[in-house]
């Protein structure tokens, strides 16, 4: 089996890029022109105002990568917690253990200080975003579009500045709560996030601290 | 002397030579020069230290950092963005700045790619002996986590996530904001950072710290353009401030003791005429000049006027002529104006790049405006309509004073100048305003982005020894206590062996089923990871060589390969964080062929040494004037005339000790001027008969008010060297002024 470009300049190139960018795609800069930001906040301020919004939220999660090299998709899922700070707490509990816990600028996974390329803060600052209502967050990397009048209401966010190399769009979709996320990457890879048995308030064992 | 229509024509056909020679001999562009560093002279021969010097200069000098924290990370962002969109109006920021860097990033992956089963980091090569399966699991937990989504994508290419670990480690570490704040590190464009823009600069920085305060922000912003803008403004304003006041008092003393238009004119055409004379002879002969030394220039007004007053303030002597008004004055003029002039210019010999253009400017200056005086004053000078008179104080006779008084106080100064204790610190030349230093050491607090001008400067017979002592460096620097965190170029190209080494252990690796068992673990069948696996399980492998990196643009902060010349190849490795200067040297001496530079103390030295080349040229410069002296006027008469100088630089030097206990070469090259203008002062005292100390009471008066008040104000700058500079020599010429009292008039000399 020959993988799509294996070994071809455009493998290097779109590998190369792809380093590249995540070495500076989250530092200031790329976000969005205020204008813009402007006429995008009358439709956040309405999906605001039909979300249920809590102080903290915990519930499950089954997250799915379609790679253009991979037949079957790559799965995992457990359960996340987001507690009143703003902390995420990201428990992995198949295909193996593992738990991820987002403080302010700091990242662990499995309790030791990891990297982290921007995804980790973008995915707290989506759910946390969608917790609150504090939505305009998402302009700093996104201009919105999107159809709130039907049930689930959806989301469109398209990347600005350097982000845009890396992601082509991010679905949101969601009810009184953020059920799916989509995010489309370059090469048709597709990650796909989706919540279920959300309920507000995180269990004692969710506290980010631990 | 010449006639009244010749001496003129003289004057017009050098000022016409002058403007041409200028004009045939014009530097162009970057003729005026900001930085301190430009003042100072190389403090080293190395080539290669050289070399490392204008690299990191380069990088290092258009670096901004800037910081906004807030309650909301939303508004902490849109403020940075619009920081950054104005510094882009402006001119200050290139467009899509990051992506430049971004692509440099790119290039240099691209180029490294192929080689990537020999690039692998040192921690990583020890965790993959330690525990190979330990390292392969936490990294299929990591791809399942959100945080591995990306790195997913290159699993084909780099399935353990080596290369792209790799990378990420050879970049300096970028900048956080905080735990409340945000931060952006910015590269300016070098050829926007001249003169004009500068100012603007600062002037926008002011302004983001107002704005930032209004909307409830804390912003701070850091960096070496941000220094130099604050030096062009502080500089500039400097320059307007103590030429116009200058030029006011100077105005003001002409008119109320002379009381002639056409004397206040003559006057700021002497001032004007030296300054153009001291800058054009500057830039011709040294094709460049110094801000800082505008800023001095500007206190030429002070002592150029000297020679305009001293021929003015004789018109209201009732003995006064016009046609022997420039015999009067003139071998007192000529006298000290050359003393002057020589002295300045002996500052020429001097290694000192910003000094040497002081001396050339300064020189050129006092005897343009001795020119001026000589061949123009004559002639467009006609006397007072009415007959003038002198002021009251000018009556008193200098030299009847009693002189156990004055050494009496002459014994005060030994205490003074016991206390005295030399310096030598760049740092204190430097103005750091409080706003920007305590902005800087937050940012440091905060974001753990300390600037370090220090650099470890590497050494070797070939690359590959080259390469394996910066592999030795990094690795003892991760062993010992201390935050010295390096950038090398071994970072991206590792040694050869070091490769080859690394591709072996891969090779292992994948031929022990590790990779493949990885790879199934993350749910890949078996033939997939196969293929995947392949290029790892070859066991012939070329490394990469520094020979890769020509031609690249390399990421701001990386380590540089400097080159090879016929006998050694060099390098540089980056500093940051906060290693003591003692765990530095105690690295640098562990690893042969590591030398620790330290720009700073290196110039420190070289300034402790000018100190005494200094002292030493005093002493040489005193013993010449007082051999001309001793020719011209007698050796009592030259005692006489030296006492003055000598015991003024004391009485400074006294003051000195006094108020701040320290002195440094700026202090001792201050001496200088005081010798050149206080020799005036003994010498018109001297060299002019009784009959006519009158009026030469009245020359050196005005001419000790405006050169006092000249350099006193630029005793209140906020550049220290300046203020230094301006208090020793305002100090002096006050004693200089007062001595000059006790220096008996010729004719009862010559009695």
């Amino acid at each position: 089996m020959r993988f799509p470009g294996q070994g071809a300049s455009s493998t290097i190139r779109q590998f190369a890029l792809g380093i590249a960018v995540t070495l500076v795609v989250m530092a200031p800069g790329g976000a969005l022109p205020r204008a813009l930001a402007a006429s995008a906040e009358p439709l956040l301020n309405q999906l605001s105002d039909r979300l249920l919004l809590r102080e903290s939220l915990s519930g499950q999660f089954r997250q799915y990568k379609h790679l253009p090299f991979l037949e079957q998709p790559f799965e995992s899922s457990g359960h996340f917690a987001l507690d009143d700070a703003g902390g995420l707490r990201w428990q992995v509990e198949q295909p193996m253990p593992s738990l991820m816990l987002v403080r302010d600028d700091s990242v662990t996974l499995d309790g030791k200080p990891v990297k982290d390329r921007g995804t980790g803060q973008l995915i707290t600052l989506i759910m946390r975003g969608f917790m609150v209502g504090e939505l305009d967050g998402l302009l700093r990397y996104f201009s919105v579009s999107g159809d709130l009048d039907r049930t689930p209401w959806v989301l469109e966010l398209k990347p600005t500045g350097r982000l845009s190399a890396v992601i082509r769009g991010v679905t949101l979709q969601g009810d009184t709560y953020l059920q799916r996320i989509e995010i489309l990457e370059p090469e048709s890879a597709q990650t796909v996030i989706e919540f279920c048995d959300v309920h507000p308030g995180a269990t004692p064992q969710d506290a980010v601290e631990d | 002397m010449l006639s009244k229509t010749k001496a003129p024509l003289l004057w017009c056909t050098a000022t016409a030579v002058l403007l041409a020679v200028t004009a045939l001999c014009w530097p162009g562009p970057g003729w005026l020069q900001t930085d301190l560093f430009a003042l100072l002279p190389s403090a080293t021969d190395s080539h290669w230290q050289k070399r490392a010097d204008h690299s990191l200069t380069q990088s290092y000098e258009s670096k901004l950092l800037l910081r906004v924290s807030a309650k909301s990370g939303a508004a902490s962002q849109q403020f940075l963005q619009q920081i950054t969109a104005e510094l882009t109006g402006a001119g200050f920021l290139a467009p899509q700045q990051q992506d430049l860097e971004q692509e440099r990033w790119r290039a240099l992956s691209q180029v490294l790619y192929p080689y990537r089963r020999g690039l692998i980091t040192a921690q990583q090569s020890a965790a993959l002996r330690d525990d190979a399966e330990g390292f392969l699991r936490q990294y299929r937990q990591y791809l399942h986590s959100p945080l591995g989504a990306s790195s997913l994508n290159t699993l084909p290419g780099d399935p353990a996530g080596l290369f792209r670990e790799f990378i990420e480690h050879a970049a300096p570490g970028m900048a956080t904001g905080g735990n409340d704040g945000e931060v952006v590190a910015l590269s300016l464009r070098a050829e926007r950072l001249g003169l004009q823009r500068l100012e603007a600069l600062y002037s926008m920085y002011l302004d983001w710290k107002s704005r930032a305060s209004g909307q409830g922000l804390l912003f701070q912003a850091s960096g070496p353009p941000l220094y130099s803008a604050f030096g062009v403004h502080s500089a500039s304003r400097e320059i307007s401030t103590i030429g116009i006041a200058s030029l006011c008092l100077l105005s003001l003393l002409l008119v109320l003791c002379l009381r002639s238009f056409r004397a206040l004119l003559l006057t700021l055409l002497c001032v004007a005429s030296g300054l153009t004379c001291g800058l054009l002879t500057t830039i011709v002969m040294l094709q460049q000049v110094h801000l800082l030394t505008l800023v001095f220039g500007a206190t030429l007004i002070g002592i150029a006027a000297d020679y305009a007053l001293h021929y003015l303030a004789h018109s209201l002597s009732p003995h006064w002529r016009r046609e022997r008004a420039l015999a009067t004055v003139y071998r007192s003029l000529y006298l000290g104006a050359f003393s002057s002039a020589i002295a300045f210019a002996a500052l020429a010999l001097l290694p000192f790049p910003g000094i040497r253009q002081i001396g050339v400017f300064m020189a050129a200056g006092l005897l343009g405006s001795f020119a001026t005086v000589c061949l123009l004053f004559p002639a467009l000078y006609p006397g007072l309509t009415s007959p003038g008179r002198l002021p009251a104080f000018c009556r008193f006779t200098p030299g009847r004073q009693r002189r156990w008084p004055v050494l009496a106080a002459l014994l005060l100064l030994l205490p003074g100048l016991a206390l005295l204790t030399p310096r030598d610190e760049i740092r204190d030349f430097y103005a750091a305003p409080p706003q920007l230093e305590a902005d800087e050491n937050a940012i440091t607090a905060a974001a753990g982005a300390a600037r370090d001008s220090r650099y470890f400067l590497i050494t070797a017979a070939s690359p590959e020894e080259l390469l394996v002592t910066e592999e030795l460096l990094l690795a003892q620097a991760q062993q010992r206590p201390g935050d010295a965190r390096l950038s090398a170029i071994s970072q991206l190209i590792p040694a050869a062996q070091t490769q080859r080494n690394n591709a072996e252990l891969l090779a292992r690796l994948a031929a022990g089923g590790a990779l493949s068992a990885h790879l199934e673990g993350l749910g890949i069948d078996a033939e997939q990871g196969r293929e995947m696996t392949q290029a790892y399980r070859q066991t012939d492998f070329n490394p990469v060589t520094l020979n890769a990196l020509s031609g690249l643009s390399l990421p701001t902060g990386t380590g540089r390969f400097l080159g090879c010349r016929a006998d050694s190849c060099a390098s540089y490795v980056a500093i940051s964080g906060a290693a003591t200067p003692r765990q530095l040297a105690q690295l640098a001496s562990d690893v042969p062929g590591a030398d620790l530079v330290d720009r700073v103390a290196e110039v420190n030295r070289l300034l402790a040494s000018y100190r005494v080349w200094v002292v030493a040229l005093l002493l040489v410069g005193g013993l010449a004037a007082g051999a001309v002296l001793t020719a011209a006027a007698g050796w009592r008469s030259a005692l006489r005339m030296i006492f003055v100088p000598v015991t003024a630089c004391l009485a400074s030097f006294a003051a000195l000790g006094y108020l701040h206990g320290q002195f440094s070469v700026v202090n001792l090259l201050a001496l200088l001027l005081i010798i050149g203008v206080s020799l005036d002062y003994a010498v018109f005292r001297s060299l002019t008969p009784v009959t006519e100390q009158a009026a030469t009471t009245l020359a050196i008066t005005l001419s000790a008010c405006t050169s006092i008040l000249a350099f006193g104000m630029l005793g209140f700058s906020s550049t220290p060297v300046i203020s230094a500079f301006g208090q020793t020599i305002a100090i002096g010429l006050v004693a200089a002024y007062g001595l000059s009292w006790l220096v008996p008039p010729g004719g009862e000399a010559s009695e």
